[in-house]
């Protein structure tokens, strides 16, 4: 019954003469909750899609890893099946090792600089060598969030930071950004952090405010820092092959409108976080601004870490965003 | 229709004995036949990509730990303690039956084991003081459905593992409904004993010095349970690797404190771990490329839509739950039970705002419920093959421990304090 | 000869990465509890190895004719009716074997190049190819088993 094409032939239309263009199904995958921002935006997209190609288009959401793990579904997706998944650049990263930078410790001051960035020829660059691994960038610009960091005992400086266990996303870019700060990363699935910081076996977690309400670490670790470590945006990829067996004005489609909930979505967010970041204050989480220099300062080495970057590619970043103004 | 396909093949292979894992991976297969979204390698790495995982990790450490103590000579130390604790109640024997199954349960993480040792130790022995035969085979298989609910136990850990809650708290949830469910069953034993004349007039009497001899033989491994809820509740160690601290420490009372094994007998109980836990994993891996299938053709979703539009209360919620799963379990495999329902649960769980935990309990006992069923009873086979009983007879004296099972199943349904007093307590 | 070190192959192999798998969790609970410093690989090798310690322990399980499987049914059939069954399920086992698991298997691996592991970037293929290596030893095992049974049911019939 889920087929790519299912011709849909039980709409006996008043309206007599006009023949239905084929129904085209797409199954969408992503890690995050029901509800979470990402969610919405997906709903938006699934929402915009099917109005703009006049109900042609209909995508299945699959949210919570349904279909698998990101990599085991990215994987799907390379190998063309009808897929579109939500991608990580630092995930990305294994691909394309340039991609990666995107997720690169105060890489920018904000959000909009990256989203920025995925404007720029370099980004168009990154994506034709992304399309030689046979992944075709469907929206390159979802904002995931800004990440801040949410700990047991006080943290303000990186000095306070050494050696407490600090849950991080199981990636490379994470690990090192966290380690680099002198903090131990600890790689653990997302569902377990909740039972994890409650154990002990962690000290503190870091996301953005509403993963972080999503999971109830707020419960728990009653301190977060505003140290904004990662500006994070997001990709929503296919395989090449997918993307080539469909019609032209399907793939515009889903391109555009995968922009305009991508402009949705980021309003959501910044709704949501304003209203957790309300919340937590009222269940007892002690909000610390921090100085953010001396964070910096120290994960300067991360950029050191990654030997297959493009040489300079730190420097070319800067460059771009300069133009921005 | 590839939806109905799919079932249709799973069920005649089933039926044909084809190796459960085998009958998910072809039926899978043939789903890959008819739709064109997807290419069929997938099914491999869904196979691959759903047992890649830390939790189910637990699963091989409480088989291997389990297996261990069969080779340290714990099993004769806690049947003697059983047997001095049970000394002065009428159906002494039968009691034995309870209660060591109770006490193997903070050791073993499943029932067939503990139902397969006790079919070969005690129901010849519970012959020969008059019980019949298909009374002792029924009672060791109820029985051992107290196994998995105490901690460890694989059920608790794949249910957690599948539905993403907290192993730990699955742990703690389960000891209460573990003692309840002993507590019930000693009560029929006393009163079927009674009516029945068997062992009433008890000539063997131990003292207390017995008593606690015995108890110091078997302190070390009834230590166990609570070094591994104690360790998972202060941090020291996260469920997973309290599987591997109890491998150790089986190790530790073989090797130094029981002194009962050799290092021959290390490797065969670790090549023993091997193919028994292969084969119930690589159920797991097929489950989950199947319940895969589920998902992509929404399933979940559609029983939750279905459930929640027809079935109004929590209450009648579980009721119907319980009919469902009475079924199932007839038909379907205890662990392949947990792997393709624990997700179709989920979504109506939250719908009546029912606690994971609390229901994972429930769950594990009526699926539990079905192996001593036909057609498809694991326990019920297993017991039988041992003992030499006959379906029929089994069957027939059944029905008594159904009934008791039902009520139990209920009454932790309906009395969530059960299960969720020690978890919230100790939060 | 070949017999003698073929026949243990698939124990050797996945009774080593059950080996591995305790020690590695065990010293890593010592590392963080007592240095408070994990290795954060050892979970990767673990699980790894895991997948090599299920699939080749698949083959170990049919060895000793140990997967779990319901013969009910198939014991009260009418002998016609029984051989008939037998080949069923043997062609149903053969599928999976040699059409899903090594055939599918080989080229999900082959596929796998540059799927990575997070942390030590290990090669999927390396974790992939214990799929069909798994699925061969288990054919094997599976041909002699049928082999055995379906001499014992004839001679069951040379004895009525
Ligand atoms: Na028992
Ligand atoms: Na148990």
């Amino acid at each position: 019954s889920s087929g790519t094409t299912s011709g849909n032939s039980s709409s006996s239309s008043s309206s007599g003469g006009d023949t239905e263009k084929e129904k085209i199904e797409i199954n969408v995958a992503y890690g995050n909750q029901p509800g979470e921002p990402i969610d919405q935006q997906a709903n938006k997209w699934k929402e915009l899609a099917a109005e703009a190609s006049d109900g042609q288009i209909v995508l299945n959401l699959y949210p919570s890893s349904q279909l698998g793990a990101e990599k085991d579904v990215v994987e799907q997706a390379k190998m063309g099946n009808n897929v579109i998944v939500m991608a990580g650049y630092d995930f990305l990263m294994d691909y394309v090792p340039d991609a990666g930078i995107l997720t690169a410790p105060y890489l920018t001051e904000n959000l909009d600089d990256l989203v920025y960035l995925t404007t720029t020829d370099w980004f168009a660059g990154l994506t034709d060598k992304l399309r030689e691994q046979d992944i075709d960038i469907v929206n390159g610009n979802t904002a995931y969030g800004v990440r801040h960091l949410m700990t047991n005992e006080k943290v303000t400086t990186p000095e306070e930071l050494a050696g407490l266990k600090i849950r991080v996303p199981n990636n490379q870019m994470s690990i090192k950004t966290f380690e680099a700060l002198g903090a131990t990363a600890t790689p653990t699935p997302l569902g377990d952090l909740y039972t994890s910081l409650q154990q002990g076996l962690i000290d503190g977690a870091e996301n953005p405010l509403p993963v972080l309400q999503g999971v109830k670490a707020q419960e728990i670790s009653k301190h977060l820092s505003l140290t904004g470590h990662q500006k994070f945006i997001t990709s929503w990829i296919a395989g090449t092959g997918f993307i080539e067996s469909l019609p032209a004005d399907v793939v515009e489609i889903l391109k555009e409108t995968g922009n305009d909930a991508a402009e949705y979505g980021r309003t959501v967010l910044e709704e949501q976080t304003d209203k957790v970041l309300e919340e937590f204050k009222n269940e007892g989480v002690e909000v610390h601004e921090v100085e953010i220099a001396p964070f910096k300062a120290k994960v300067s080495s991360v950029y050191e870490a990654f030997p297959d970057w493009t040489p300079g590619l730190y420097e070319e970043i800067q460059k771009l965003l300069e133009n921005k103004q | 229709m590839a939806l109905i396909v799919v079932l249709s093949v799973l069920l005649i292979l089933f039926l044909l004995n084809v190796p459960i894992a085998f009958a998910l991976i072809v039926s899978t297969a043939v789903y890959f036949f008819f739709i064109d979204n997807f290419s069929s390698s997938i099914l491999i790495q869904r196979m691959v990509g759903g047992i890649e995982s830390v939790p189910l990790l637990a699963i091989i450490f409480f088989i291997t730990a389990g297996i261990l103590m069969n080779y340290t000579g714990i099993t004769t130390r806690m049947l003697r303690f059983a047997q001095i604790l049970t000394s002065r109640l009428p159906g002494s024997l039968a009691q034995v039956n309870v209660v060591l199954s109770t006490l193997m349960g903070g050791l073993s993480g499943s029932n067939i084991a503990d139902a397969a040792m006790q079919s070969k130790i005690l129901v010849p022995e519970m012959e020969k003081k008059g019980y019949s035969r298909s009374f002792a085979t029924v009672l060791t298989a109820a029985t051992s459905l107290i196994t998995p609910i105490i901690p460890p136990g694989i059920a608790l850990i794949m249910y957690g593992y599948v539905g993403n809650i907290s192993i730990g708290s699955l742990f703690l949830a389960g000891v209460l409904p573990g003692i309840v469910l002993c507590i019930i069953f000693m009560i029929y034993v006393h009163f079927y004993s009674k009516k029945h004349k068997l062992e009433t007039d008890n000539k063997e009497h131990f003292t207390a010095k017995d008593l606690l001899l015995s108890f110091k033989d078997a302190f070390f491994a009834l230590l166990l349970p609570v070094i591994i809820i104690g360790g998972i509740r202060l941090g020291v160690f996260s469920a997973t690797e309290a599987g591997a601290i109890a491998v150790f420490y089986a190790l530790f009372l073989g090797l130094a404190i029981y002194r009962e094994m050799k290092l021959k007998q290390l490797v065969r109980a670790l090549v023993e771990t091997v193919y028994t836990s292969a084969s119930i994993i690589i159920i797991i891996a097929a489950g989950s490329a199947f319940a895969w299938v589920l998902t992509l053709e929404k399933v979940p979703q559609k029983m939750t839509e279905f459930m929640v539009t027809n079935v109004s209360s929590p209450i009648l919620f579980f009721l119907v739950v319980i009919v469902f799963l009475l079924v199932v379990g007839m038909f379907i495999e205890g662990n392949v039970s947990i792997i393709i329902l624990t997700p179709l649960f989920m979504p109506m769980l939250a719908q009546y705002g029912i606690d994971p935990v609390h229901f994972g309990i429930f769950f594990i006992i009526c699926i539990s419920i079905g192996t001593m069923t036909p057609p498809l009873g694991t326990i019920m086979f297993t017991t039988c093959s041992i003992t030499g009983t006959k379906i029929e007879d089994f069957i027939k004296s059944s029905i008594p421990f159904l009934i008791i099972l039902i009520i139990a199943a209920l009454l932790i349904a309906f009395v969530p304090s059960i299960s969720l007093w020690l978890p919230t307590t100790f939060k | 000869m070949i017999k003698k070190i073929f026949d243990p192959i698939d124990d050797i192999i996945a009774t080593l990465a059950l080996a591995v798998i305790i020690s590695l969790t065990v010293i890593n609970v010592f590392l963080r509890f007592v240095l408070n410093s994990p290795v954060a690989w050892a979970e990767e090798i673990s699980v790894g190895l895991f997948i090599w310690l299920v699939f080749v322990g698949m083959s170990s399980a049919m060895k000793r004719d140990n997967h779990i499987g319901v013969d009910y049914f198939v014991n009260k059939m009418p002998r016609p009716l029984k051989i008939s069954a037998i080949i069923i399920r043997a062609l149903a086992i053969y599928s999976a074997l040699i059409y899903v698991l090594i055939y599918l298997g080989s080229s999900l691996t082959a596929q796998a190049h540059s799927k990575v592991t997070p942390i030590l970037a290990i090669s999927y293929q390396y974790i992939d190819i214990a799929v069909p290596i798994g699925g061969g030893l288990t054919a094997i095992h599976f041909t002699r088993l049928l082999i055995r049974s379906l001499k014992a049911e004839l001679k069951k019939e040379g004895g009525e």
